[in-house]
């Protein structure tokens, strides 16, 4: 009983105690801290990576693509019902983005999506911001741009169809803190003709007095990587200058299904800005631009084109996406969908040309995670790195607690003396010295934890309040790691093997200390001045 | 004294090495104590008696010689055997008090009882222990005192703490060394009164003191010099027994 009651009492009248607690305090939320943002790093990594293709992609790694990915859709979709849930095909180019009305111009990566198919197999529609308030209004076939009109009260009133679109979001919508927001601004405007916005802000329309209506000509729809488009500000949100619908550009270039130029002079393609994407990924979102499969496979002549003999070449894309049912495993689905591509070449009875041939033996299933994989792995390596650093720097916690102990062993040798004459074995002592210890590493790590947690849920509160301050002190830029937020989940699991590990050092840390008081010879230990 | 022998010392012998000489502090001492015996072993400073007490409390080994307690030879006692005799046998008053400073006077009086105990059972034993150490507390005149920590109390109230430590298990044999050294003539007269009547109780106390003065309060007084027991006389017309290396010397 002695031990608990002294180690009680130690524990709140002894300074060099609260010391102890405070090292092994600091220690666990360091590491909790770190490992907290790194996990989250790589969750979040792992989570975007997931949601930005689909969970099996066909691909030949190269921008001329392959043929007959329409048959293999259907005759995967047969084969493997079980398995395949949903397939669209994707082309990805690069070209030139520019906003003509302020110049803006920057390299891209265009991708042809169909925009339903697309949103099915991935998490894209999550992403875009009008489709959020204006949900089913987001597309990307012809469209003029929505100009807000002025009602008989003096309101500003968009064009019925995002009217209707917006009550439907506002009826389903359950959170009242987002609808409020929204009452409050329901969307900046921007004055037509003019396309730059006078008033910035989240959801940004042009306006004009009159009824509201569709500006044309109607042009194909383009969602534009947020980051691409839009700067960020201090604050984390985006200086939204553009309004809805305003005309954008993109310049194509030509490949034949070999790969050599096609002769054809680039393409600059008129676009409606018909919203916007965040996939949460910068390197994505800075280069991304969405534009119809369809119109996107006509301007880089992968669709059907007829020859100089008067035969037709096939449409190609350069990826074919499978979203998987929910049930069935990643790794065994890959394998039975590369077996089903392999059975299904093995059923083209068409004569191919040799550029067809060597197109459809470079193309490779891969899961998200094979897509991904070194990236992923670089951060899973990076986050296993940077605990072991910070495990190796709480030792010197461990180091500090043995310390400690050994001052207090000094300092508490007559009490050792007064115990051991009344009765008490070396090994309560040291046993007692132990669960001091394991006290102080309890007490750190409830505190470590308590504190690190604290940091960790609020670490982009305090990075943006440090960011006003100055700038400079933005440690996380989303240029740098990806994402414009910093991770902010604390695992159950960390926090336990975190928790343990603190107790446990502690414990290690009083060994030595505790044995030196176990073996202190009564008389000496009275005697001692 | 018709009373039988409670503990009997023979032949300690114990030396302490100093620089590079050992001194040969006690050189075959003896010494018998009987039951409610007020024992007071006196002699010089350094002389050895503080040692002696200690290997009598078994928290010191002597290099040879034995001490038997109720007729068991303590140093072929298994450790745990030994704590157990500390911790129930005898009871311990210092000099200097050794008092824990972070428990209160109740606490530290209750502290053996702690030693007793796994956490486990003390919610069994808690309140006897409690209301024993009450009792012991009122009984040293500190019963106003029990929520006050050490440095809260005069020395003369913490030497009265220590006493009811040394106490509350009831022991067979209380050892004090030096009990009053370190307090002033009157508050040392006070403590000395306190032994005297825990005495005529029946607690057989052996204490040792170099101030000669303090032997009144005895049945009986050795001396201690050069590592034997030179003398032995019975303030109160007890004979007391020696060893074969003391020599009787009258008062």
């Amino acid at each position: 009983m002695y031990k608990w009651f002294l180690v009680g009492r130690y524990l709140h009248t002894k300074l060099i105690a609260l010391l102890g607690v405070a090292a092994v305090m600091l220690c666990v939320a360091m590491v909790l801290v770190v490992v907290s943002v790194m996990g989250g790093f790589l969750d979040t990594i792992r989570a975007r990576a997931k949601g930005l293709h689909s969970e099996i992609v066909l691909d030949t790694g190269s921008p001329q693509g392959f043929p007959f990915y329409e048959e293999f859709s259907k005759y995967v979709s047969e084969k493997l019902p079980d398995v395949v849930r949903a397939t669209t095909p994707a082309i990805w180019t690069f070209g030139i983005f520019r906003v003509p009305a302020n110049t803006l111009t920057k390299p891209a990566r265009v991708f042809g999506i169909r925009f339903d198919g697309y949103s099915q197999v991935n998490d894209f529609k999550k992403g875009l911001q009008y489709e959020r308030f204006f949900p089913g209004t987001t597309q990307l076939g012809l469209q003029g741009m929505p100009v807000a009109g002025v009602n008989e009260r003096g309101q500003l009133q968009l064009p019925a169809e995002l009217e209707s679109a917006n009550a439907t979001w506002r009826g389903k919508e359950s959170d009242p803190s987002k609808l409020a927001e929204f009452e409050n601004n329901p969307f900046a405007t921007t004055a037509f003709p003019r396309v730059t916005a006078d008033m910035p802000g989240d959801r940004v329309f042009s306006s004009a007095p009159g009824e509201p209506f569709y500006g044309e000509p109607r042009l194909p729809g383009a969602i534009i990587g947020t980051d691409l488009l839009f700067y960020r500000r201090m604050d984390g949100n985006f200086d939204r200058f553009l309004a809805r619908g305003a005309t954008v550009t993109t310049t194509l270039i030509t490949l034949t299904a070999s790969g050599n130029m096609s002769g054809e002079p680039a393409i600059t393609v008129p676009l409606r800005y018909a919203d916007d994407a965040r996939s949460g990924i910068y390197e994505i979102d800075s280069m991304a631009v969405y534009v119809d499969f369809d119109m996107l496979q006509n301007k880089l002549a992968m669709d059907p084109q007829e020859r100089v003999d008067g035969s037709m070449t096939r449409a190609r894309t350069t990826q074919l996406l499978i979203g998987l049912r929910e049930s069935v495993g990643l790794d065994e689905s890959r394998v039975q969908i590369a077996e089903a591509w392999r059975s299904f070449r093995g059923t083209i009875l068409e004569p191919l040309t040799r550029d067809e041939e060597i197109t459809l033996a470079q193309v490779e299933v891969f899961s998200w995670e094979d897509l991904q994989r070194s990236f992923i792995l670089a951060v899973e390596k990076e986050k296993i790195l940077v605990t072991l650093l910070f495990g190796l720097i709480s030792i010197v916690a461990i180091v500090l607690i043995g310390c400690i102990f050994y001052m207090l062993v000094e300092k508490k040798t007559k009490d050792i003396g007064i115990l051991k004459s009344l009765g008490a074995s070396s090994g309560g002592v040291m046993g007692m010295f132990i669960l001091y210890a394991a006290a102080i590493g309890v007490t750190g790590a409830v505190l470590g934890t308590f504190g690190g947690s604290l940091f960790v849920w609020y670490i982009n509160d305090i990075q943006d309040w440090l960011a006003t301050l100055n700038p400079a002190l933005r440690v996380w830029s989303p240029e740098v790691y990806s994402f414009d937020r910093i991770p902010e989940t604390v695992k159950t699991a960390d926090v336990l093997w975190v928790g343990i590990f603190a107790i446990v050092s502690s414990m290690v840390g009083s060994l030595i200390p505790a044995t030196i008081a176990g073996r202190v010879w009564p008389v000496q230990a009275l005697r001692y001045e | 004294m018709s009373k039988k022998p409670i503990l009997h010392a023979q032949n300690i012998q114990k030396s302490y090495i100093m620089g590079a000489e050992p001194v040969r502090v006690l050189r075959g001492t003896s010494l018998e104590v009987k039951e409610g015996e007020f024992l007071v072993i006196t002699g010089s400073s350094g002389c050895g008696k503080s040692t002696l007490l200690h290997i009598l409390g078994a928290l010191d080994t002597p290099d040879r010689g034995s001490v038997e307690f109720k007729g068991r030879s303590l140093f072929d006692l298994r450790d745990s055997e030994r704590r157990l005799y500390r911790n129930r046998d005898v009871g311990f008053v210092f000099q200097f008090y050794h008092l824990l400073p972070e428990l209160n006077v109740l606490e530290n009086v209750m502290l053996p009882h702690f030693l007793q105990h796994p956490w486990w059972r003390w919610r069994f034993h808690k309140r006897k222990s409690v209301k024993d150490a009450e009792k012991i507390v009122e009984r040293v005149g500190l019963a106003h005192r029990t929520r006050h920590r050490p440095n809260q109390l005069s020395g003369g109230e913490r030497q009265r703490a220590a006493i009811a430590r040394a106490l509350i298990t009831q022991p067979s044999l209380l050892l004090a060394d030096e009990p009053t050294g370190n307090l002033d003539e009157s508050i040392g007269t006070d403590i000395l009164g306190l032994l005297a009547e825990l005495n005529s109780a029946g607690q057989t106390i052996v204490m040792v003191t170099h101030d000669t003065r303090v032997a009144s309060y005895a049945h009986r007084r050795v001396h201690l010099g050069d590592g034997v027991i030179r003398e032995a006389t019975g303030a109160l017309g007890v004979r007391s027994t020696t060893s074969h290396t003391s020599e009787k010397v009258a008062r």
